[in-house]
């Protein structure tokens, strides 16, 4: 049974095409919609909760105040001493520095202690007592040996942000496959020398992946300890806002929180891709 | 016989290597505890946790606190279990939900929990309720993304080979979606629970009457350094024990999965 | 012999619109499938035979064309045809009784039943003992055979076959084979078999049918009655058919 290649379907086909992509195209008008109306139906909400009192009116703000209020702090340092670019850069340069050092620690200890066995069997008791304790909670004593301001926040940010870092890298080397490291063993290279070829660079995925973990982690603690020890910053910012009862800075505050950690995340996404890319270059 | 020495040598050093960094770890310590006056050291802080015995705080005795910091997370995870991975598999699963909901809920996700102790604790006061709902916040974000990403895991090949035998929409979320889903869905609890933990403590620092993080305030405050330590050591402990704990759970409810 | 159609292909075609060209996966196949033969599906490896296989089960549509079982058109999937997947599809997380009981659970049929019928298909396929593993216990092909107990066990009509015994290695899948046509024997169905192996379609087929490199085409029909059952690999004319088939396709090397 030679089958005879005819097309008078030619026609059929163009036209299950034009239906397929009309469908496809409705499908993306659709989330844009239904996103949009989500977020403006909770807006709506919102201003009705205000308009309507649901929440006593000095407990609640109208969204539109909220933004008034972050843009006249660029300019007005009202009750809490300063002004809103200054607590934005505070917060990001301890949050900056305890997650660069963290890194620079962790990650290269978690490799050398996945590659090398008595390093791990040396570091890892105290990693295991330091670990389950949370970082916040080294506030107090932190504040003993260097008073509130920005070394003792950047060391509770550091130990934060180091432990997801070790750990992904830890278990980055740790999964290197076996087959590349005999592969390297036979061609004669020395301990060393296979770590750096072919065990760091196959960790890196989940190395990336404990940074991204790690960066997100410092940016959280970074606020509990902002409320706790400090005098400016984001976190102490939207507590003075709820000594003070301004609801609107708190939420302001908030949202810049929240989009500040979606910059940071962005931001290590496209970082992780240009190493990545130069990675395989090499 | 050369191998058996260097045999022996290496068994040594694997049993010795902890003990020895615990030594010099302790060590340190103390060392840091001679030189800083208001640090006590090891022994100190043993002595006062056994005092803790006999003159509670806050007329509550450690157990006390210990269950006050516990039963926050663990109210505040039931609920978020509850509530996020309906919310969850909603998101995955349809995609009318997905495009209606997903955005705010992409919205919310970067505030920090911790952020949300002020606008709470002017909504809800100082009470329970308002811690509990402080890590509800935090836990539910791991868990609500979990579920919707094992949702979208689940293989084609899967969902097909159920169609094919005429699973309803129905069926092939609870029968198909759901258990396959279970492994990831898991892994956001535990995530959800290391958060939890994490989020009580900020929030009993800040502001609380029991628990955890209010003894290590007040030991702070009351230069009693040593029940701060105390209560380091237990949160630590009890961190522990938890993941262990979802580790073991993991292993009942998931037989299938291949270690 | 008269022998009813019993699943009629027409110019089924199956074009992907993505980005700026058109892709083509499956041209314009038309063949006829008889009723209760096992007939074999041989083409190339990514030549489109999952696409087709996935359209004559009703899981995918196709752009042009129709499929057609016993008169009417194929527009879902259908109770009437059950599908053993490539790539194992049975569910990790059920056991085996579980998994091939499945079809049957989706069917409304009570559980007592359900165990019942299960039970004789896992016997059928050698897997007594086992119910109530799971599947990582299970080795490839047993993992397989319960991909069929699942399919046969669901009552079908028809049985699609997609490359099943593709990932095992070569001792399994000769002792596979025999199993099959075993099964087949005793369990009389309309069987549609693919593969990518000129030997085992041989083996196995009343009829050959051989699909191009993509887009698949049918390329040629080969009838395979004369060589009796069981056959033999090393048959003069086993080896003579073989070699003819083997002209004629469309050598897989990218």
């Amino acid at each position: 049974m030679e089958q005879v290649s005819v097309s008078p379907n030619a026609a059929l086909i163009e036209k299950t095409k034009r239906r397929e992509l009309a469908a496809a195209k409705r499908k993306r008008l659709k989330a844009i919609v239904f996103g949009l109306t989500g977020v403006a139906g909770f807006l709506l909400l919102w201003y009705a909760v205000v308009w309507f009192e649901w929440i006593d009116s000095r407990l609640i703000v109208y969204p539109h105040e909220v933004f008034q209020t972050l843009a006249s702090k660029f300019y007005d340092k009202s009750f809490d001493g300063s002004l809103l670019p200054v607590h934005i850069a505070s917060s990001l340069i301890v949050a900056v520095c305890g997650f660069l050092m963290a890194v620079c620690v962790g990650v290269p200890l978690g490799l050398l202690m996945g590659w090398y066995q008595p390093f791990d069997r040396f570091v890892r008791p105290v990693f295991e007592v330091i670990r389950p304790i949370p970082p916040i909670s080294w506030i107090p004593i932190m504040i003993i040996f260097l008073g509130i301001g920005l070394q003792a926040k950047t060391v509770i940010i550091f130990f934060a942000a180091f432990i997801p870092s070790l750990i992904n890298s830890y278990t980055g080397i740790k999964l290197t496959n076996p087959v590349f490291i005999n592969v390297a063993k036979t061609c004669g290279a020395s301990k060393w020398r296979t770590f750096l070829r072919v065990g760091v660079p196959s960790a890196l995925p989940m190395a990336f992946a404990g940074m991204r973990i790690s960066l997100g982690n410092a940016w959280g603690t970074l606020v509990a300890a902002e409320m706790l020890a400090a005098n400016k910053g984001l976190g102490f910012m939207i507590l003075m806002g709820r000594t003070y009862l301004r609801v609107d800075v708190i939420i302001g505050g908030m949202l810049v929180i929240g989009l500040i950690g979606v910059l940071f995340a962005v931001g290590f996404d496209w970082v992780e891709h240009k190493v990545i890319k130069w990675g395989k270059k090499q | 016989m050369k191998v058996s020495v260097r045999f022996i040598i290496k068994r040594i050093i694997y049993y010795i290597l902890p003990a020895l960094s615990i030594f010099l770890l302790l060590l340190m310590w103390t060392a840091v505890a001679e030189s800083q006056k208001t640090i006590p050291n090891p022994f100190e802080v043993f002595e006062r946790f056994k005092r803790l015995q006999d003159r509670p705080i806050s007329n509550t005795g450690i157990i006390g606190h210990i269950w006050a910091s516990l039963q926050r997370v663990l109210k505040a995870l039931g609920i978020s279990i509850l509530l996020g991975i309906p919310f969850g598999l909603l998101i995955g699963w349809s995609e009318s939900f997905r495009y209606l909901f997903k955005p705010l809920f992409e919205i919310f996700r970067p505030i920090p929990a911790i952020a949300w102790i002020p606008l709470v604790s002017i909504w809800f006061g100082v009470g329970e309720a308002s811690k509990i709902t402080i890590v509800f916040l935090g836990a539910v974000m791991p868990i609500v993304v979990n579920t919707y990403t094992g949702v979208s895991m689940v293989p084609k090949l899967l969902t097909d080979a159920a169609k094919s035998f005429g699973a309803s929409h129905g069926q092939l979320l609870t029968d198909i979606v759901l258990p396959s889903s279970l492994q990831a869905i898991f892994a956001g609890i535990k995530t959800a629970l290391g958060i939890g933990w994490m989020v009580v403590l900020a929030a009993e620092m800040i502001s609380a009457k029991s628990g955890l993080g209010f003894l290590i305030i007040r030991g702070s405050d009351s230069d009693d350094i040593a029940l701060t330590m105390v209560s380091m050591v237990f949160i630590g402990v009890i961190g522990a024990l938890l993941s262990t704990v979802c580790n073991l759970l993991e292993r009942r409810i998931c037989p299938w999965t291949n270690e | 012999m008269d022998e009813r159609v019993k699943m009629r292909v027409r110019d089924l075609s199956k074009v992907f619109f993505t980005g700026k060209e058109d892709f083509k996966a499956v041209e314009n196949i038309s063949l006829d499938v008889l009723e209760n033969e096992f007939l074999v599906i041989l083409g190339p490896g990514q030549a489109g035979k999952t696409l087709f296989i996935n359209m004559l089960s009703g899981l995918l549509s196709p752009t042009t064309g129709t499929v057609e079982l016993d008169g009417e058109q194929v527009t879902g999937t259908s109770l009437k045809i059950s599908v053993v997947f490539q790539k194992t599809a049975i569910m990790p997380w059920k056991t085996t009784i579980q998994n091939v009981e499945m079809g049957l659970k989706y069917q409304g049929i009570s559980s007592n039943e359900r165990k019942k019928i299960s039970q004789q298909f896992i016997e059928l396929v050698g897997l007594q003992g086992f119910e109530n593993s799971y599947p990582r216990q299970l080795s490839g092909g047993m993992k397989q055979r319960v991909g069929i107990a699942r399919a046969y066990a669901a009552n079908p009509e028809v049985l699609l076959m997609d490359e099943p015994f593709g990932s095992l290695d070569a001792q399994t899948r000769y002792a596979m084979q025999d199993e099959i046509l075993k099964i087949w024997e005793t369990n009389k169905r309309t069987v549609i078999f693919i593969t990518n192996n000129i030997e085992e379609a041989v083996y196995l087929g009343d009829r050959v049918i051989l699909f191009s490199q993509r887009p698949a085409r049918v390329k040629a029909e080969y009838r395979l009655r004369d060589l009796g059952r069981p056959r033999n690999y090393v048959d003069r004319a086993f080896l003579e058919m073989r070699q003819m088939i083997e002209k004629e396709t469309d050598l897989a090397l990218e």
